[in-house]
């Protein structure tokens, strides 16, 4: 099994190899924008003026640099499996490898597990280019305590990735749920502002996102270095969220899965 | 079971077009695209499935293939049932699909038959090995440095069947393997068909729209028309009597609105 994981991966490094511009271009763009939020922070410098970053130390860069990143491992998690998908179907690879002695499992994890692995380099860069480039302050950070808030937010997100790419294989739409969870998530996890801004109503929703108690977890951590048991009920948020979804995802995709093998759409897409 | 390396017994399929969701409550449509289809490939033959286009010969095959479960029927492989023992015969059988798609365009033919060694279970070395031999007697040995994307249809074709070859699968199936090929690219192919079956014993099963190609390459053909059987023999025993008249107006006869099955096993 490690070998067929291992093959995914490196057919993905390779075909990663023959598009020689994208990587530039994907660090020229996060440049850009990094550099674009950079500069609006300079406007919220005074925290007496915006006292909701003042729970965030202050700084709105560090803030939204931080939801950034993080929101990068939920957009991955979230359409990784479903994009795999079309990415084989349009390549009418897909038939190709089921044919193989290949469980589907197998497959799906060695295409994910590269997403997850780059997705988690990029994060990796992003800090670094914040530190090194826009000076961003981390040395309270309590690295540690990341990663279980890095493996119950991919464990979610993947259990609601695997919803989408269930809707996508009896379909071939993107999923609403993978639509309007990214857009909700971006608007009202406090990807660029503070949740504590939104008005009650608005705030009752946030609460019902995944990604506000990854964000909240991830900063509480980076930010003021806090312990493993200070952000306890944000992981057990988040692990109610992966226990429930994990296996919901999992048995919608197999049976999704079934049906198309049934239906025949699993073929090159016409 | 013996010396059968297909059996396909009783296959029929339905397929349901998909329904706008604003139309939920809608009776479901059905298309049949298979009839009660029965047929027996021996070992060691080339079979060739002749139709017209839509006649389910795709479908047939990847039926056989176990990528496509039948709604009634049952298909055996070597003996092994599709339900029962679906990667038994996975193991035994190679899919050949038509097409030039089913390859990664931007890797190089060496890269793609690599990926394929490995999720065939082929340890690194004997892969390698493979793959030099595979494209050796497939006419590719010039070709392994090459991106895909740079390859001509005939070539491309030749991969799909050396793809095939590479887990040495005892029954191929292959969709169509002269599809829009020149005639010299026509030939390679189907001298390939003809060494792979007399040298290595291979069965070999594949569809087709040219008649004479059938006729020259297949120990049995079979017709296929609108999902149904109409006829299975040896192509001097589908001609019947009429020995002068050509495969065309044969096939023509067959295809005419009314079954016949007297060589329907």
């Amino acid at each position: 099994m490690f070998r067929k994981l291992w093959a995914f991966c490196k057919r993905d490094w390779q075909l990663a190899l023959t598009y020689r511009y994208a990587f530039l271009y994907e660090l020229g763009r996060t440049f850009a924008l990094f550099l674009s939020f950079f500069f609006i922070g300079k406007l919220f410098a005074d925290t007496r003026i915006h006292p909701q970053l003042a729970a965030y130390g202050g700084n709105y860069f560090r803030f939204v640099f931080l939801g950034i990143a993080f929101s990068g491992l939920m957009t991955t998690a979230l359409g990784s499996l479903k994009k795999m998908i079309s990415f084989e179907l349009g390549s009418g690879t897909l038939e190709a490898i089921l044919l193989t002695p290949t469980p589907f499992a197998t497959f799906a994890i060695g295409k994910v597990l590269w997403d997850f692995g780059l997705v988690l380099v990029k994060t990796a860069g992003y800090l670094l280019m914040g530190t090194i480039l826009f000076r961003v302050d981390f040395s309270q950070a309590n690295w540690f305590a990341l990663f279980p808030i890095l493996g119950l937010t991919s464990a979610t997100f993947f259990g609601l990735g695997l919803l989408s790419a269930g809707f996508f294989l009896l379909t071939r739409e993107t999923s609403p749920l993978e639509m309007m969870m990214g857009w909700a998530s971006r608007f009202l996890a406090g990807v660029y502002f503070p949740v504590a801004v939104l008005p009650d109503w608005l705030r009752v929703l946030s609460s019902y996102l995944p990604l506000t108690y990854t964000l909240e977890a991830a900063r509480k951590v980076l930010i003021a270095g806090s312990s493993i048991e200070t952000v306890g009920r944000e992981l057990t948020v988040l692990t109610c969220f992966s226990v429930l979804l994990l296996p919901l995802g999992l048995v919608f995709f197999t049976r999704a899965f079934d049906q198309a093998r049934h239906k025949g759409s699993l073929g090159l897409q016409n | 079971m013996v010396n059968r390396a297909v059996e396909v017994s009783n296959v029929s399929k339905w397929f349901y077009p998909s329904r706008p969701l604003w139309v939920p409550f809608k009776a479901k449509s059905k298309i049949q695209v298979l009839s009660n289809i029965n047929l027996e490939i021996p070992q060691g033959n080339i079979f060739a499935l002749v139709g017209t286009n839509g006649a389910g010969k795709t479908t047939l095959f990847k039926i056989i293939s176990t990528l496509l479960l039948p709604d009634e029927g049952e298909v055996w492989v070597n003996g092994h049932h599709h339900l029962h023992r679906p990667e038994k015969i996975r193991a035994i059988l190679s899919f050949a699909m038509g097409g030039e798609r089913g390859f990664y365009w931007r890797l190089s033919v060496r890269q793609n038959l690599e990926f394929f060694c490995t999720l065939y279970e082929l340890p690194p070395r004997e892969s390698r090995k493979k793959i030099v031999e595979t494209a050796r007697f497939s006419g590719l040995d010039e070709y392994l440095d090459r991106p895909y994307e740079q390859l001509s249809a005939g070539t491309r074709q030749r991969l799909g069947i050396a793809r095939s070859l590479l887990n040495g699968a005892k029954v191929l199936l292959l969709d169509e393997p002269t599809r829009s090929l020149d005639p010299l690219s026509k030939r390679d192919v189907k001298t390939l068909l003809k060494k792979l079956s007399r040298e290595y014993g291979k069965t070999i099963a594949f569809t087709t729209h040219d008649l004479h190609e059938a006729e020259e390459v297949a120990d049995t053909i079979a017709i296929l028309h609108k999902g149904q059987l109409r006829a299975v023999g040896k192509p001097d025993e589908l001609r019947g009597t009429d020995k002068q008249s050509n495969f065309e107006e044969t096939f023509a006869k067959f295809c005419e609105d009314r079954v016949i099955h007297s060589n329907v096993p």
